[in-house]
């Protein structure tokens, strides 16, 4: 068989990748290729959050300025994605463009995340090029209550239309799609019973990481010699919303000598909002906000934590944060909806699950008044292998080759 | 091991003994003359940043000059051996003895007026300090690299240094007590670096939780400030002793909505004996209202004290024709918030015949009014403990209270309790006992039969038990 050619279709790019979905993209764009594949990655992104330095040859700024910025006549925050996609499938938008680059033969689509599929549905429609290729569907979570949530958090109650639209697509895709990949069991049973025809599990990874010396020395030099705790995240809403539900409005549970530590995008509206409370002065008074870290940099943070925090409760996939975190051997205090996809490390010792405020705060109390994290042992260590992406996604590229050879036989 | 006793407070106070003060000096005096020999006294150094230890005829000689009642003067701090320097004090700290040095610059006439202005407007120093931080952040930001290789933290709070072991005057094992003003005086985050650091155990004071529960009745917007020495006094104590069990319950409540660690918190109680001092001759204000018949409240005015109520309770009683009723004595300097109430006691012609306001008035002529009152009366909204209550008492008088937090917790049957809020009622017991002294003298009679007043010695005592319950042999 020819090497077969898969097109890798998105709304962000992933040539430097950062958040999680990037990681995610750029881990399984590097499987298929060490695995034979020739993959063309097309992104269709927002201009206005990505430096020309982050984008491919391929991709598709999609304009501010563009009338499909608007659902229906108005705008609607948070949706971008799903208007990217009606975006990328219109003549009037990059569709041209895009069929342009398309190559000659395409053996897969793929779709990370449901926003590109009518773009999907589209090319295989009317370009013959793309007419036989397969379709999978990468979900990341299930999307449609997790914007519901980010809505339900911004006070937006006139947005049933969009979610009504965005929980169609979802299902179409995965009705359509030959192959879904879900990240936690949850999402997997959710996207059967959406008609999915064959859904497999494909756990988010990790890349290990090394850390470097000099920048070591570098935080070390700054940060407290006291334990301190570790959060790292993006400004995407629900990361503080969800901080403040998990453990209140009080960091009263960091000792005076210690510190929480927040790393990411998250950490100007976490300040804002710990600032604006009523115990003002005590959270300041622990409060160490570093801004968004190159990879380096993060690594020596995450090295010198003594844990990590996982408040998260929204959304329905797993999170990358989260295996690193794991597998990083510190401690980790998190939530029952941080673990999905993990659950079979609930048990290790430095795992503590919180489910309240109060319960969090103890954990906090508990961990750092306590001697850093027993060394990881070699049947641990076992475990933990399986976070790292090489594992997650190794049997990636044998399934749809799989998928096409059994397209092959049925034609 | 040693038992550590923190006198920072009262070596640095030039007045009277009032309030926090009398008790560091009097818990002073019981360590001073206990017969356990591992006592020692200390003081924090805050521009140096460590604890000092205080030579026992140095303490001898500061509790002499408060129990003749003289004007306490600065007292030179020793030399802290390897102290950390004044650099390593927070940004605002730092901000904060820079102004005070400016000030102490000024001519005396100005200085306790800028003093003022810089104490209420503090809190818009330090946010102008940290609106520059954050300025300076959003510039390197916006004219800086996307992701700088180092880069700048928004926010990092300075933290204490890290005690010096060569300079440190303190032992593994050794127990710390102070009751200080701690929130002006201490740095609590390193009394914790060296509780984790040398084991040191600690017992700290908690008079009551009034800014952060009732934050509007205290001068500025203090909530904030005291949530946050609250916290650090639970992460640094061993023990609490609170001074009511009211105030262990608000600090316990106020310890769990914020998240703290709750160290156990016991309830100590003060010192309420009637100060021996020779009785002199009236002086001249005093002994115009002793001619008279009068009801005593002894406490600064401010809102809290709510002399509103007795103001608008004696207005009732006026109103309906009653006019042959006793003068109402107020004894305590003007306050906070009370602007209002002195310019309606000033101005009201129905109040001004019954009103006097009596201020700096000393040991003897408090002890002459207590005498002579025909009672006491405490409409205080809130309390940690309700001194005036526990000193009527001791003077054997009847008092008509508030019934509100703490006050109840003393005056048992004895005296009898009052909504602070209900005018119609305060004006309707007032009234009734005016018009039944018969019931005062009966009410008296038990008091003197049944009430015993906490000695200083008692409470000194009990202290030292509580550092002795924590000392590790």
């Amino acid at each position: 068989m020819n090497r077969p050619t898969l097109l890798l279709l998105s709304t962000y790019p992933f040539q430097r990748p950062r958040h999680g979905g990037q990681i995610r993209l750029s881990e399984i764009a590097r499987t298929y290729r060490n695995s034979g594949f020739m993959v063309h990655p097309f992104a269709v992104y927002e201009l206005e959050n990505y430096h020309k330095s982050d984008v491919g040859a391929d991709d598709v700024p999609f304009d501010a300025t563009s009338s499909f910025r608007l659902y229906r006549g108005r705008r609607v925050p948070f949706i971008n994605n799903f208007l990217a996609g009606r975006f990328a499938a219109s003549d009037e938008g990059a569709f041209q463009k895009i069929q342009r680059r398309v190559p000659s033969h395409v053996d897969v689509i793929e779709i990370e995340q449901p926003w590109l599929l009518p773009l999907a549905q589209r090319l295989r429609r009317e370009l013959p090029a793309c007419r036989h290729a397969c379709l999978v569907y990468g979900s990341q979570n299930i999307e449609a209550p997790m914007i519901k949530s980010i809505f339900d958090s911004h006070g937006m109650c006139d947005a049933d239309d969009v979610l009504a639209d965005i929980d169609a697509l979802e299902r179409e895709a995965a009705r359509e799609a030959d192959l879904v990949f879900a990240v936690t069991a949850g999402d997997k049973t959710r996207l059967e019973n959406f008609g999915a025809r064959k859904v497999l599990l494909v756990h988010n990874g990790i890349a290990s990481w090394r850390v470097s010396a000099e920048r070591l020395d570098y935080w070390r030099s700054r940060l407290p010699a006291a334990p301190w705790l570790l959060f790292v995240a993006s400004a995407h809403p629900p990361n503080f919303t969800d901080f403040m539900d998990c453990i209140g409005y009080s960091l009263a549970c960091i000792p005076p000598s210690s510190r929480f530590v927040v790393a990411g995008s998250v950490g100007v509206h976490l300040h804002e909002i710990l600032s604006k409370s009523r115990w003002r002065d005590i959270n300041l008074s622990r409060l160490i906000i570093l801004g968004m870290l190159d990879d380096q940099d993060l690594a020596a943070v995450k090295a010198l934590t003594h844990g990590f925090l996982l408040p998260i409760l929204a959304g329905g996939g797993s999170n990358i944060k989260t295996a690193e975190a794991l597998y990083s051997g510190k401690y980790v205090i998190c939530t029952p909806a941080s673990l999905r996809g993990f659950d079979a490390y609930r048990s290790l010792p430095e795992v503590t699950v919180a489910e309240s405020p109060a319960q969090f705060q103890a954990a906090i109390r508990a961990v750092l008044c306590s001697a850093p994290a027993a060394p990881i042992t070699p049947q641990s260590k076992g475990i933990r292998e399986g976070l790292l992406w090489d594992h997650c996604l190794a049997a990636l590229p044998t399934i749809v080759t799989q998928l096409l050879e059994n397209k092959k036989l049925v034609a | 091991m040693s038992i550590w006793f923190d006198i920072t407070t009262i070596l640095t106070w030039n007045r009277p003994a009032v309030g926090i003060v009398r008790v560091e000096s009097e818990c002073a005096r019981h360590f001073r003359n206990a017969t356990q020999s591992n006592t020692r006294f200390c003081c924090f150094d805050r521009s140096r940043g460590g604890y000092v230890e205080i030579d026992r005829n140095h303490v001898e000689e500061v509790l002499i000059r408060f129990k003749q009642g003289l004007a306490q003067q600065l007292s030179p701090v020793p030399e802290v051996a390897a102290g950390p320097a004044v650099s390593a004090l927070s940004r605002e700290e730092r901000l904060k003895l820079g102004l005070l040095s400016l000030i102490n610059r000024l001519p005396r006439r100005l200085r306790d007026a800028a003093l003022r202005f810089a104490y209420t407007r503090r809190e818009a120093f330090y946010g102008g300090l940290r609106a520059y931080q954050e300025a300076r952040f959003a510039l390197q930001t916006l004219i800086g690299p996307n992701l700088s290789p180092s880069p700048p933290a928004l926010v990092v709070p300075d933290p204490a240094p890290r005690p010096d072991r060569q300079a440190l005057i303190f032992k593994s094992g050794d127990v710390y007590v102070s009751m200080g003003l701690d929130w002006d005086q201490k740095n609590l985050e390193y009394l914790y670096k060296l509780k984790q650091d040398i084991r040191l155990r600690v017992v700290l004071f908690c008079y009551d939780i009034i800014p952060v529960k009732l934050p509007h009745l205290c001068v500025g917007d203090v909530a904030s400030r005291f949530a946050k020495y609250f916290t650090d006094v639970a992460w640094c104590a061993d023990k609490i002793l609170c001074i009511s069990d009211c105030s262990r319950r608000d600090l316990a409540q106020l310890l769990h909505e914020v998240g703290a660690p709750e160290p156990e918190l016991s309830v100590v109680r003060l010192g309420s004996e009637v100060p021996r001092a020779p009785e002199q001759l009236p002086s001249a204000n005093v002994a115009e209202v002793l001619r008279h018949r009068y009801v005593l409240f002894v406490s600064t005015i401010e809102r809290r004290k709510n002399h509103e109520t007795l103001y608008r309770a004696y207005c009732r009683l006026i109103d309906a024709g009653n006019i042959d009723i006793p003068l109402l004595v107020f004894v305590g300097m003007p306050g906070w918030g009370v602007h209002d109430l002195l310019s309606d006691l000033r101005l009201d012609p129905r109040i001004q015949p019954y009103i006097r306001m009596l201020n700096h008035v000393s040991d003897s002529d408090l002890a002459q009014l207590y005498r002579h009152a025909e009672f006491t009366v405490f409409p205080s909204l809130y309390e940690g403990w309700g001194l005036p209550v526990a000193e009527s008492l001791a003077y054997g008088k009847f008092c008509l209270a508030s019934n509100a937090a703490s006050i109840a917790e003393f005056g048992g049957d004895l005296i009898e309790y009052l909504d602070p809020w209900d005018v119609p009622a305060w004006a309707e017991r007032l009234g009734w006992y005016f018009r039944h002294p018969e019931e005062v003298a009966e009410r008296e009679a038990r008091i003197r039969l049944e009430y015993r007043a906490i000695s200083w010695d008692e409470t000194g005592a009990f202290v030292l038990a509580q550092a002795n319950q924590l000392a590790i042999p």
